[in-house]
C-alpha cells in the first residue's frame, strides 16, 4: 500500500514541482474531479498524473496548459511563485511546514503574510512613537513644571486648610496658590497645545524602523560576537537593508576589536577613545562605534553615538539617557560632529550639556571619516562619527540640544526652527 | 534652637510651604537654591538633615548627593531626595548614590513631616 504524506507532516522544503502538484490537486478536488477523470481529460495515465500531483514528476508544456484548461484556471494560477518570506517568521507559532500552506492557499497565504508585516510594521512604530514621548524634553519640561506646581498647591492648601494661624501667612499662601493656579492653567495649555498640534500620523520611516530594532537590542549583536547571522524576521523590505548595511559594518567592527579584548582594554583606560584607538591600532571611528555597542556592565559610563554623512544628515543613532538625540528632525548644528565634518580628519572633543536642570554633563568624540571605497576622482564621500560619554569632567560645558524640532533652548543662535 | 534642615529647592512656593510646615513642627530651616554651589553650602555648615530636590538649576541632585557621599565629612549625613519623577529606575539610582530616603512629588505634609523626623531621630 502507498502511504501519502500530507504536506503538513513533510519537513523538508517543496520543489517547484511538488507546489505545482499539491496546487492541481487541490483544483481538482475543489472541481470535484477524480485523478481518472482528469488524466483522460489531458489524455495521460491516471499514475502519471498521481506521481504529479505528488511532485514526483515535473509538470509543464502542452500537460500544463492541458491540465488548467481542464481545470478551468489560468497556467500561471498553477506556477506562480509562493512567496513565504512574510510567512517565517509566524512557521514557529504555527508549528507547521509553512510552504504546503503557501502552496496550496497562495491567495490567503499572500493575506496572512500581509497582515503579518503590517502587524510587526505597527508594533514598530509604536515602540517608536513611546520612544519619542520618553525622550521628548518639551514634553519632559511641560511635565515636570506640572508636578513641582501640584505639588506646591496641595502643600499649601492643606496648610490653608489646616490653619496657618497668622493672616499675613495666610493671606501670602493665598497668593501662592493663585499664582500655582495661574501657572498650571498656562503650562497646561502649552501642553494641550503642543500635543494637539501634532501632526495626527506621524510617519515612520524605514531609519525608524531599523534604530527601533538596534535599540531593542541593545545595540548589541550576541550572534555576530560568535559568528552567526542575526534574524531580520518582521523588518520591511527599506529597513531591512539599511539594519543589513549596519550589521555588516557591525561585524567588520567585531573582528577587528574582539569583544572581550576590546572591553577589557576600555575599561583599564577608562573608555579613552584615544587610547583604545592606539591600542588596537584601529581607526577612531571604528573604535566609537565599537565602544557604543558594548553591553552595559557595572561601572561602564552610558554611551550614545550618531553617525551622519557628508550632508550632515544623521544617518544612524544610539540614544542614552542624558543626551537624547532625536532622528526625523535632523541633529542639532552645535553637536560636535558637525564640527568634525570641517576639521578634515582632526578629531573633536567637548564637554557638551542637554537642555533640562538635570542634564548630566557628556563628554562628545567626534571625527570624520571616509564612507565606502576611497577614490582619486575627487568624488570620494565623507561622514563623521561622534560618541557621547557620561561621566564628564567638571569643565564649563558647551550647551547643545536633541534637534531644533523639539529643542527648547528659544534664544540659540544655532536654531533652524524658529 | 531646634535641629537644622537645609532644603535644597529651586521652587519658591514649594520652599516656602516646606519651610513653613518644617518651622510649625520646630525645625531650623535653611534654604538653597542654586545646584552648582549646593555642595559646597552643605560643606560649609552641615545640618542635621539635607532635603535635595533632584532637577535644580546648575547641577543635578544626583551629582550633589555622588559628592557628599564622597567627603568624609558627609558621608553619613541623612539626605532625602525629592523628585517629579517616581519611575523606579529613579528611585534605584537616588538609593544606589546613597540617598536616606526618597520622595516623589506630589507630597503630603504629614509625609514630608513624618519623614524628616524619622530620619533625623533615626
Amino acid at each position: 500500500m502507498t502511504v501519502i504524506t500530507p504536506y503538513f507532516q513533510r519537513e523538508k522544503s517543496l520543489s517547484q514541482s511538488e507546489h505545482i502538484g499539491i496546487r492541481v490537486r487541490a483544483r481538482r478536488v475543489k472541481v470535484g474531479q477524480s485523478q481518472q477523470q482528469l488524466a483522460k481529460a489531458v489524455g495521460i495515465s491516471p499514475s502519471y498524473l498521481n506521481l504529479m500531483e505528488h511532485g514526483k514528476r515535473r509538470i509543464g508544456g502542452s500537460v500544463l496548459g492541458g491540465l488548467a484548461q481542464a481545470l478551468g484556471v489560468d497556467p500561471n494560477v498553477l506556477t506562480a511563485a509562493v512567496a513565504t518570506e512574510g510567512l517565517v517568521p509566524l512557521q514557529d507559532r504555527a508549528g507547521e511546514p509553512l510552504e504546503g500552506f503557501a502552496a496550496q492557499f497562495p491567495g490567503w497565504a499572500g493575506v496572512v503574510a500581509e497582515q503579518a508585516g503590517r502587524v510587526s510594521r505597527l508594533e514598530a512604530q509604536v515602540a517608536t512613537m513611546a520612544d519619542r514621548l520618553a525622550h521628548d524634553p518639551t514634553l519632559a519640561g511641560a511635565l515636570h513644571q506640572v508636578v513641582s506646581t501640584v505639588t506646591s498647591i496641595r502643600s499649601t492648601a492643606s496648610i490653608l486648610v489646616e490653619g496657618a494661624g497668622d493672616r499675613d501667612w495666610e493671606a501670602r499662601f493665598h497668593q501662592n496658590i493663585h499664582a500655582d493656579s495661574l501657572r498650571l492653567a498656562e503650562v497646561t495649555q502649552a501642553l494641550a497645545a503642543y500635543l494637539g498640534g501634532a501632526p495626527e500620523k506621524t510617519p515612520v520611516t524605514a531609519m525608524d524602523e531599523a534604530t527601533a530594532f538596534f535599540e531593542e537590542r541593545g545595540h548589541f549583536f550576541e550572534e555576530i560576537e560568535r559568528g552567526a547571522d542575526v534574524s531580520l524576521a518582521g523588518l520591511s523590505a527599506a529597513a531591512h537593508q539599511i539594519v543589513a548595511a549596519w550589521l555588516d559594518v557591525y561585524a567588520q567592527d567585531a573582528q577587528a576589536l574582539p569583544l572581550t579584548e576590546f572591553a577589557a582594554a576600555a575599561a583599564a583606560v577608562e573608555y579613552d577613545v584615544a587610547a583604545v584607538a592606539a591600542r588596537f591600532a584601529q581607526p577612531l571611528g571604528a573604535v566609537m562605534r565599537r565602544l557604543a555597542s558594548l553591553p552595559a556592565r557595572r561601572g561602564q559610563p552610558m554611551m550614545g553615538l550618531a553617525i551622519c554623512d557628508g550632508a550632515g544628515v544623521v544617518t544612524r543613532l544610539k540614544r542614552t539617557a542624558g543626551f537624547d538625540m532625536v532622528f526625523g528632525a535632523g541633529g542639532c548644528p552645535l553637536w560636535p560632529l558637525y564640527a568634525a565634518l570641517g576639521q578634515g580628519m582632526r578629531p573633536v572633543q567637548e564637554v557638551v550639556v542637554m537642555p533640562g536642570k538635570e542634564a548630566p554633563r557628556m563628554t562628545a568624540y567626534a571625527v570624520s571619516q571616509p564612507i565606502g571605497t576611497p577614490s582619486f576622482d575627487g568624488r570620494g564621500r565623507i561622514g563623521a562619527v561622534m560618541l557621547v560619554v557620561g561621566d564628564a569632567p567638571q569643565t564649563p560645558p558647551h550647551p547643545v540640544g536633541p534637534g531644533c524640532a523639539v529643542c527648547p533652548r528659544e534664544d540659540c543662535t544655532a536654531r533652524r526652527i524658529a | 534652637m531646634g535641629k537644622r534642615v537645609l532644603l535644597i529647592e529651586d521652587e519658591p512656593n514649594i520652599i516656602e510651604a516646606i519651610s513653613f510646615i518644617l518651622t510649625r513642627d520646630g525645625w531650623t530651616v535653611h534654604t538653597h537654591e542654586d545646584g552648582e554651589t549646593a555642595a559646597e553650602r552643605v560643606r560649609s555648615r552641615p545640618p542635621d538633615l539635607v532635603i535635595l530636590d533632584v532637577m535644580l538649576p546648575g547641577r543635578s541632585g544626583y551629582d550633589i548627593l555622588r559628592d557628599l557621599r564622597g567627603a568624609e565629612d558627609t558621608r553619613a549625613l541623612p539626605v532625602m531626595m525629592l523628585t517629579a519623577r517616581g519611575q523606579t529606575k529613579d528611585r534605584e539610582m537616588a538609593m544606589e548614590l546613597g540617598a536616606t530616603h526618597f520622595m516623589t512629588k506630589p507630597f503630603s505634609n504629614a509625609e514630608i513631616l513624618e519623614n524628616v523626623r524619622t530620619l533625623v531621630a533615626g
